[in-house]
């Protein structure tokens, strides 16, 4: 049946959840290579804020222009990446595999939501050519100046309300997606397959799911409120009396601490949404490779289930420095500690499942092993920032820019990587080349820890995040060698990613043949 | 036509999950408001239209129309509630308070529910649309409480 259809319906607007999850997959990493693109300039300009760049307007890289690839960056990397390649990509691809379900639950609802995911990030590459700028209010658009419009300066007018109208467009897939992937693993599993007996992955995905469900439905009104404080003189957001560019606006009451609590009531739980279906990949993964099952299942389910309740519970942390009543930020303190217990269980459970495990040290384990030392690395710096005391050194430095990166930046990213190296002879029949995949692991294992490491250091000593030029700042001048090397480290890491992009598109011609399931999986996808 | 039973479970599922994704938005602003209210100190309730109690009892209709069966009656008071309800928006002006803006983005974001729910009652299944449609006009009901009671102070 399928052969009749033209190649617009098979390829383009499929309701195949293989080719969905490619779409997501292909999408993301489009994304992903124009992210780290921006990130690479970004660090050229800290180093180097004064080069002539030629087919820049007046030839310099101004620090509007700085601020709108920072803003770019993190929206496409959040969104468009960490939140699309492990949950829409590689779930959308195996959910219906792993459970033995023929498709998803709703295959028309999953292409519209892969098209409106397409249609968020069409909008927000337009909003950096819109008249006036690109957005520069950062991922998080915090009020008031995100919420005035042009009079905030260059980057506040349409191209702000095209930032709203795509994080919308992308919030509405993710519900659609979301809806779709709890429907398929509640009810679309084979006979006599309980949901005890789910692979981790699919726990990965369903746990996220209801994350991103209850998250996104929150962000969406906080977005339409945005937009009317911006376009209808609503006071939402904006208390009176505020004066911009020296005029005097006509709100008032509003409060942009309530943007902040409406914005991280989603932006918390997040994280959660990228991390989960990381977690589920690295735990099939890591028990695959190290031939064994995974060590305490029920407690590995329960450990999820515990992050997506805690997760809804610790917005807060992001809002120390706020004006937040003591009492508020040491229960939101505690809260935030309590997650490091399910997260410690998971990490002793992996280690766990390697322990005494005849292990199979190919590329995908290899990254698989990369994630749980960056997710410890990770998280035991947000140890550090969730205490209120500490935080109001470190809030706004790039001590948090280095914490995030690793925990949900670059762990996610590797998760990604292990799924893309261990299930691509599932979906092409083919290994990557293992030597490449090796040389790719090596160079960016070691080159995010020397990325990222440095920037903890950066925010002891008190570099503030978000500085165009932070050598404008005397105190700041000693930290330039230590800026040098992260930029001459996050070139070296950038460039090692072309070893990977030229791996996957060669293998999928030329890669070695693999049998049906070369790593001996125990789950249901490989016994096709 | 009728019957719970000939749905197939994962639709059920998705129309639950997708009800609850609703249920936490209007649980956002409705913490919205009460922050915005508390910590504004320029609060102002919005005077409730009258029209609103008329077009509660047609959303109720039509929820009971569509008990007994009568799809076309009540795609007929669905498209009338939301005709009331551009009466309503007409009487207040959204930026004029911050109760008028937020009965404005509550109403407006319910209606737009409402018209998914008209073009539900001939694409969807005939059992999923008529709990969807119920939920909103239980949800209806809720919104009309709180600017009746408190809202409008």
């Amino acid at each position: 049946m399928t052969e009749q259809r033209g190649w617009l319906r098979r390829y383009v607007f499929s309701t195949d959840h293989k080719v969905i999850g490619i779409q997501y997959f292909l999408l993301a990493l489009f994304s992903a290579v124009f992210g780290m693109l921006l990130s690479v300039a970004m660090r050229l300009h800290l180093v180097y804020p004064n080069a002539r760049i030629p087919f820049l307007e007046g030839g310099m890289m101004t620090p509007e222009f700085y601020l709108s690839m920072m803003t770019m960056h993190g929206t496409i990397m959040v969104f468009f990446v960490l939140t699309t390649a492990p949950q829409s990509g590689f779930g959308n691809y195996m959910i219906p595999l792993q459970i033995g379900a023929a498709d998803m639950a709703f295959p028309r609802l999953n292409m519209l939501s892969f098209w409106t995911t397409f249609a968020g990030l069409m909008v927000l590459l337009s909003s950096m050519l819109a008249r006036g700028g690109g957005p520069l209010s950062g991922w998080t658009a915090y009020p008031p100046l995100s919420a005035v419009g042009e009079v905030a300066g260059p980057g506040q007018g349409l191209g702000q309300d095209l930032w709203l109208v795509s994080i919308a467009l992308f919030s509405m897939a993710s519900l659609m997606g979301s809806i779709n992937f709890i429907a398929t693993l509640l009810d679309l599993r084979a006979p006599g397959l309980g949901l005890m007996q789910l692979p981790l992955s699919c726990w990965g995905w369903l746990s996220a799911a209801l994350v991103s469900l209850l998250a996104f439905a929150v962000l969406i009104p906080a977005g339409v409120l945005m937009l009317l404080d911006r376009n209808l003189g609503t006071s939402f957001f904006l208390p009176a009396g505020l004066v911009v560019s020296d005029r005097i606006l006509e709100h008032s009451g509003g409060s942009p601490i309530l943007w902040q609590h409406l914005f991280w009531f989603f932006g918390h739980p997040e994280v959660y949404i990228v991390i989960l279906p990381a977690m589920g990949i690295i735990s099939t993964v890591l028990a695959t490779m190290s031939r064994k099952p995974i060590f305490g299942y029920k407690a590995m389910v329960y450990a999820m289930l515990a992050i997506v309740v805690l997760g809804f519970l610790v917005w807060g942390h992001h809002m120390f420095v706020s004006g937040m009543s003591p009492y508020s930020g040491i229960a939101f303190s505690m809260i935030t500690m309590a997650v490091g217990v399910p997260s410690a269980i998971k990490t002793f459970n992996w280690i766990g499942t390697i322990w005494g495990g005849r292990l199979r040290l190919d590329t995908p384990m290899l990254f698989a092993l990369g994630f749980v030392s960056l997710f410890v690395s990770g998280g035991i710096t947000g140890i550090f920032l969730g205490q209120p005391s500490i935080d109001l050194y470190f809030h706004d430095t790039y001590f948090v820019v280095g914490h995030f990166h690793m925990i949900m930046g670059v762990a996610a990213i590797f998760a990604i990587f292990a799924g893309t190296y261990y299930w691509f002879p599932l979906m092409f029949g083919r290994f990557m080349n293992e030597p490449m995949g090796k040389f790719h692991f090596y160079v960016t294992f070691i080159g995010v820890y020397m990325i990222f490491v440095p920037m903890h250091f950066a925010g002891f000593a008190g570099n503030p995040r978000r500085y165009p030029d932070f050598q404008e700042f005397e105190f700041l001048n000693s930290l330039r060698s230590l800026h040098v090397f992260m930029t001459h480290s996050a070139i070296t890491t950038a460039a090692a990613q072309l070893v990977f992009l030229v791996n996957l598109f060669w293998s999928m011609r030329r890669g070695r043949t693999a049998s049906g399931n070369p790593w001996e999986a125990a789950t249901r996808e490989w016994q096709g | 036509m009728n019957g719970r039973a000939e749905i197939p479970r994962a639709s059920l599922t998705g129309l639950y999950a997708m009800a609850g994704a609703v249920t936490m938005a209007f649980m956002a602003l409705t913490s919205a408001m009460v922050v915005r209210r508390t910590l504004g100190g320029d609060w102002t309730g919005v005077p409730l239209p009258g029209v609103v109690f008329v077009n509660t009892a047609v959303i109720v209709l039509a929820s009971i129309a569509l008990e007994r069966g009568r799809t076309g009656l009540t795609a007929v008071l669905g498209v009338l509630f939301l005709g009331g309800q551009v009466l309503a928006w007409r009487e207040i002006a959204i930026a004029a308070g911050p109760g008028n803006s937020f009965f404005w983005v509550f109403t407006a974001l319910h209606a737009t529910h409402v018209t998914g729910a008209i073009a539900a009652l001939g694409l969807a299944r005939p059992a999923v649309a008529r709990i969807f449609w119920h939920f909103l006009t239980v949800l209806w009901i809720y919104l009309l409480l709180l600017f009746a009671l408190w809202g409008n102070r």
